[in-house]
């Protein structure tokens, strides 16, 4: 005769209401969670989701590249991943650029300059394609989603991101979440400065133009750009040594030291950053200069360097050089200049920080 | 029965809002539309800097199709280059140029080829805002449909170390205002 064993009552329930408990607990976990935040950058998008005590972030490259039907069965074979468009093949994101450099060819760009590439005819459609793709479906309607949008740049008459802003919001409505813009170069504080009441000077080197924001208690009193970046590098470099401005982007985020070049590519990327880094502080003494009346910082903030252009290797020395020979010239009293803890994925953090704010 | 709003353009270029299929020609220019219509493109409605919208009251019990046209709606765009003084000043040293040229001409009876006048037009260089001639468009669908876009993303996790703290200090700080 088999043996039976039964649990009595109160272990059942016991078990039960820990079922119960551990539900409740990843309902509450997932709730706690919603909404996400999206850095809409020239040459990446990155979006940020916390999931339980991890953040989450997903990349995608912005570039695309169009190919004939006919490549169809050589990127089956190669395992690219490819979106067939209107009678078209487009490869979209990293494999593009890695494509563009197999080619020879330019990879088409969706966003220039910090906003939708107006002389794309594509851009919108490959824009949201991407949008969907870092961000996946919202986990219920509505989800919050804060983007990043660009300042209008100082160096450019009627720069203006109206237009730009208005198809992000509508491409995420699309999507089914509830959009929010916020500064780009702001979402860098909320990401890195909490432990100075996020108050700081956030400077975002990103590809298509460089962003700067002074915030002081969690509010925005500066906000702009210039039109210099990482693209700017490239192409300047590549036209002085003549090789094309992806391979250039390819050879700058390879893990080059801008203070110590090898090679001639190496030295004219090099002598770009410099430049850069020089015309970005000179546009924000300018410009401080001319608001210096409206603006009262009772005490030293900080410099927070982020963006892929300041992943380059030395960026954060020389540009601590070339403040100190501009200090004396400088408005606002620095505490110090540091850079952000992942620059590739700071601004989607912050982003992140304000979603989770609720309303 | 919806209450209507009148739509007008702010902006000096043409702008076509798709979802509701109107075109906006140059700044002043105007439509009506039902308040539900208005509803389905609320984003770009809203957005100020391109279009107005306000109540727009009938007197008349007529019908009024919901994107008729109003009838005497379309503005000229100002006409800043007729205006300014530097045009006047241009315009009275040409004039003064012209004069001097046909009294050359009368006193040495020769010809050097005829004189063309040419109006200045919008071609004088100035800062102010260029007037496009393609219309600022907003379709209604951006995200294509029915295609399979299994685009491959990079994805990485980074562990939560302060940003629960992070997101305190920030409620505090927000709350203090």
């Amino acid at each position: 005769m088999p043996i039976q064993v039964r649990r009595n009552r109160s272990t059942q329930i016991d078990m039960q209401s820990s079922i119960v408990d551990n539900m409740t607990n990843n309902i509450v976990d997932e709730m706690l969670d919603i909404g996400v935040g999206l850095d809409c950058g020239t040459m990446n998008f990155v979006a940020a989701r916390k999931s339980g005590q991890k953040i989450e972030t997903r990349r995608i490259r912005d570039a695309f590249i169009d190919l004939n039907q006919e490549h169809k069965r050589m990127l089956k074979l190669s395992n690219t991943s490819f979106v067939e468009l209107e009678g078209r093949l487009l490869i979209i994101g990293d494999e593009a650029l890695d494509c563009a450099n197999l080619f020879n060819r330019e990879p088409r760009r969706p966003m220039s300059g910090g906003i939708i590439n107006s002389s794309e005819i594509d851009a919108q459609k490959i824009v949201s394609l991407m949008m969907k793709n870092v961000l996946g479906d919202p986990k219920k309607d509505n989800e919050k989603c804060y983007y990043s949008v660009p300042a209008p740049a100082l160096d450019i008459i009627g720069s203006d991101i109206t237009y730009h802003q208005a198809i992000l919001k509508k491409i995420l409505k699309e999507l089914g979440y509830d959009p929010e813009p916020t500064n780009e170069a702001q979402a860098i504080i909320f990401s890195e400065c909490a432990k100075e009441n996020f108050s700081g000077i956030g400077i975002s080197y990103g590809s298509g133009m460089t962003n700067i924001c002074l915030s002081y208690n969690a509010m925005s009193a500066l906000e702009f750009s210039v039109c210099k970046g990482g693209d700017w590098i490239d192409d300047g470099a590549g036209r002085a040594v003549n090789v094309t401005r992806s391979k250039m982007c390819t050879l700058k985020e390879s893990g080059i030291n801008i203070n110590s070049p090898n090679g001639r590519n190496q030295e004219a990327l090099s002598l770009f950053v410099s430049s850069l880094i020089d015309y970005s502080l000179n546009g924000i003494i300018n410009h401080f200069d001319t608001v210096k009346h409206e603006i009262l910082v009772p005490k030293p903030i900080p410099i927070i360097i982020s963006g892929g252009t300041s992943k380059a290797g030395g960026f954060i020395d020389k540009f601590k050089e070339r403040f100190e020979c501009l200090r004396s010239n400088f408005p606002i009293e620095i505490s110090e200049i540091r850079s952000a803890n992942d620059p590739m994925t700071s601004v989607a953090t912050g982003l992140l920080l304000l979603s989770q704010m609720g309303d | 029965m919806s209450e209507l709003k009148k739509i007008t353009n702010l902006i000096p270029s043409d702008l076509v809002i798709e979802d509701l299929g109107i075109r906006l020609r140059g700044i002043g220019d105007s439509c009506i539309a039902s308040t539900h219509m208005i509803s389905l493109s609320k984003d770009i409605i809203n957005n100020s800097k391109f279009v107005k919208v306000e109540q727009f009251k009938i007197d008349n019990k007529m019908p009024i199709w919901p994107f008729m046209k109003e009838s005497k709606n379309v503005k000229e765009v100002p006409s800043y280059y007729e205006q300014s003084d530097d045009m006047k000043i241009i315009k009275k040293q040409i004039h003064n140029i012209e004069s001097g040229l046909q009294i050359l001409l009368s006193r040495s009876q020769l010809s050097i080829g005829s004189v063309e006048k040419y109006k200045l037009t919008h071609s004088v260089i100035s800062d102010k805002q260029e007037i496009l001639s393609d219309p600022i468009f907003i379709q209604s669908n951006i995200v294509p449909r029915n295609v399979d876009s299994s685009i491959k993303v990079k994805k990485d996790a980074i562990k939560v170390n302060d940003f629960n703290k992070n997101l305190d200090i920030l409620r505090k700080v927000r709350k203090e205002k």
